[in-house]
Order: structure tokens, then sequence, then C-alpha cells
């Protein structure tokens, strides 16, 4: 990928991996999410009157970021990201993710920021929303990478 | 806001909440969330990709908050907060039982390394008047959440857009 060909409007590679039981559990256990809703089925439904147990959004804010730094690299470097659910996402869903550029601004010469709308789609339906700030360096090169920015530097 | 409890008045703007000496940042725990999620960014697995592009490991992102969730049992039995404890003191404070997540935005600032301990500041920016939601009557509620390690260094900004309603009344 050259990122300076980059344009407003470029779509991300479309990701797609189906959750289960055991991926919703997963993602809130290890992100220290105790609630049961992320995973006790029983109580989920007959307490929580929910479909099923609910991906908890440590584990949505992760699904987003990987999407972003599968494409991206580990050179980049998130800024900002926001995201609201709309439809909790259960045991089954095939998700579907999707990015698109909306803008691109300077960093500095070794450096551009990227803005991109990212939305996760199950069956056709939008149940996530998300956009982003990451900041992508124009080379491998690791010199150039927006980690070594120093501190005062780094402006999210 | 006329009708708000005087103590939740006394919230907004402040922080209510802090947590702090919580865990200890380490790779098996963020290891194993990188797992879940199937993320395979060298940053998070690879020292020796990690020092090129940075000076070492990192934590991923999504994980902030867990660095002050606290164990789910401990030998001290000490006093454990909930996640987002002041949304629950909220709730409470407003006789609301039911709260969901309407949005959350994060801002990442100095990364979170291994042997890390991160301190978080839990503060009311706003709440709304009563308002009519889908889902019965109920209000709105902004909190921020501001992280920071061991060094005072910030390390990031989140922002909870929550809502919580009844539906007995």
């Amino acid at each position: 990928m050259n990122i300076k060909e980059i344009e407003v409007g470029y779509k991300l590679p479309v990701l797609t991996s189906k959750s289960s039981v055991k991926s919703i559990q997963m993602g809130a256990i290890t992100s220290r999410d105790w609630q049961p809703l992320h995973r006790d089925q029983t109580w989920s439904k007959e307490v929580g009157k929910l479909p099923d147990i609910i991906m908890n959004n440590y584990t949505y804010s992760g699904w987003l970021s990987r999407y972003i730094t599968d494409w991206a690299g580990p050179s980049s470097r998130i800024g900002e990201l926001d995201f609201k659910m709309i439809t909790p996402i259960i045991p089954n869903d095939l998700m579907m993710f999707q990015g698109e550029i909306t803008k691109i601004s300077k960093y500095n010469k070794n450096i551009t920021w990227f803005f991109i709308d990212i939305s996760i789609l199950v069956k056709d339906k939008k149940v996530t929303d998300s956009s982003a700030k990451v900041a992508i360096p124009h080379d491998e090169n690791p010199v150039n990478s927006p980690w070594k920015l120093k501190k005062e530097d780094w402006n999210p | 806001m006329h009708s708000l409890p005087e103590k939740v008045q006394n919230w907004i703007g402040k922080v209510v909440i802090t947590e702090k000496d919580v865990i200890t940042v380490e790779k098996g725990l963020w290891q194993n969330y990188c797992a879940a999620i199937e993320d395979g960014n060298a940053l998070y697995w690879d020292s020796e990709i990690a020092k090129e592009y940075i000076d070492g490991l990192i934590a991923p992102p999504g994980m902030l908050p867990s660095w002050v969730a606290s164990n789910e049992w401990e030998p001290t039995q000490k006093k454990r907060n909930r996640p987002m404890e002041l949304h629950f003191l909220l709730k409470e404070a407003l006789d609301l039982e039911l709260g969901i997540v309407a949005g959350i935005k994060f801002k990442y600032y100095e990364p979170v390394r291994p042997g890390d301990k991160i301190t978080s500041e839990q503060k009311l920016i706003s709440v709304s008047k009563i308002m009519e939601t889908k889902l019965g009557p109920g209000r709105k509620w902004n909190i921020e959440v501001i992280y920071t390690n061991q060094n005072k260094d910030l390390v990031g900004l989140q922002s909870v857009r929550m809502l919580a309603y009844t539906k007995d009344k």
C-alpha cells in the first residue's frame, strides 16, 4: 500500500468474522468485564431480557482498532476512536467491517492523519457506527513511526 | 436541571471516583484479549518488531479501561468499585434502574507498557433533564474518564455517553 496514493473515498478492505458464545465471553473476561450480560446466557435472557449474551464495549473497541491496524500496519497510531452501538452483537452474528477515508490532513512531513468512518454490519444492517483518526507514516522506515514522536509532539 | 438532587448537582464538573493501584499491566493479560479478537498487531506480540517502531511491547488501546478494573476476587476482600462506578452512583441517586451505553469516544496519548500502573478519574460532565426515550422515561449523562500512568503522563481520555431509564414511572 502506498499511503501517498490514498484519497478521500478510499474504501478499506472488508473484514468479516462470525461471533460465537466463546468469542463474546473471551472478549468480556479478558477485558476484565465481569458483568453477566456478557458471559451468562441464562441471565441475559431471563433477567436482562436480551436475545443472548452481548458483546461488551471494550471488545468493540478492540475489534475496531484491529480493523484499522490490520489495514494500516503496526507503524500506524490511533489517536481517536468514537463508536456508537446501535444494536447489540450476539453469538452467531456474522460481523462485516467496512471503512472509508473521509478526510486526510498533514501531521508532519513524514506522517499523515487519516479520518475513517467505520461501520459494522450484521445481515446488511448497520449495528455499530464508528469514526477514527489514525496517524500513518509515509513509509515503513521505523524512524518515521508516529510512535517515536515525543509526547509533547503527539496531539490526537 | 432544577430537579436534580443536590448531591448530583454538586458532582457536575468534578472528579467523583478515582481508581488507583488496581492492577499492574502485563503482556499475558493483554495477549489473552488479543486472542479473543484475533489481533496479531506485532506491537502487542513481537518485542523485536516493537523495538523498531517504539521502545518495546505495548498494550492494545482497546484495553485501556481494563487496567483499572479490579480482580473479581482478592484475598484482602477490599471493597471493589463496579466498572464505571460513577454511572452506577448516578443511577442510584436518580432512581433509574436500567442503563445502556449510547456511545464512547477515546483519545489515546502515551501508550500503555508492561509494568505500568494506571489511574483513572471519573468526572461528571453533564446530566440531562428527565426525558421520554424509546425505552421509558430517563436521562442522558456524559462522564469523562482521565487515564494517567505512574509517571502522571496522560494516557487517554474517554467520553462515555450513557442513557439511563426506568420502565416503572
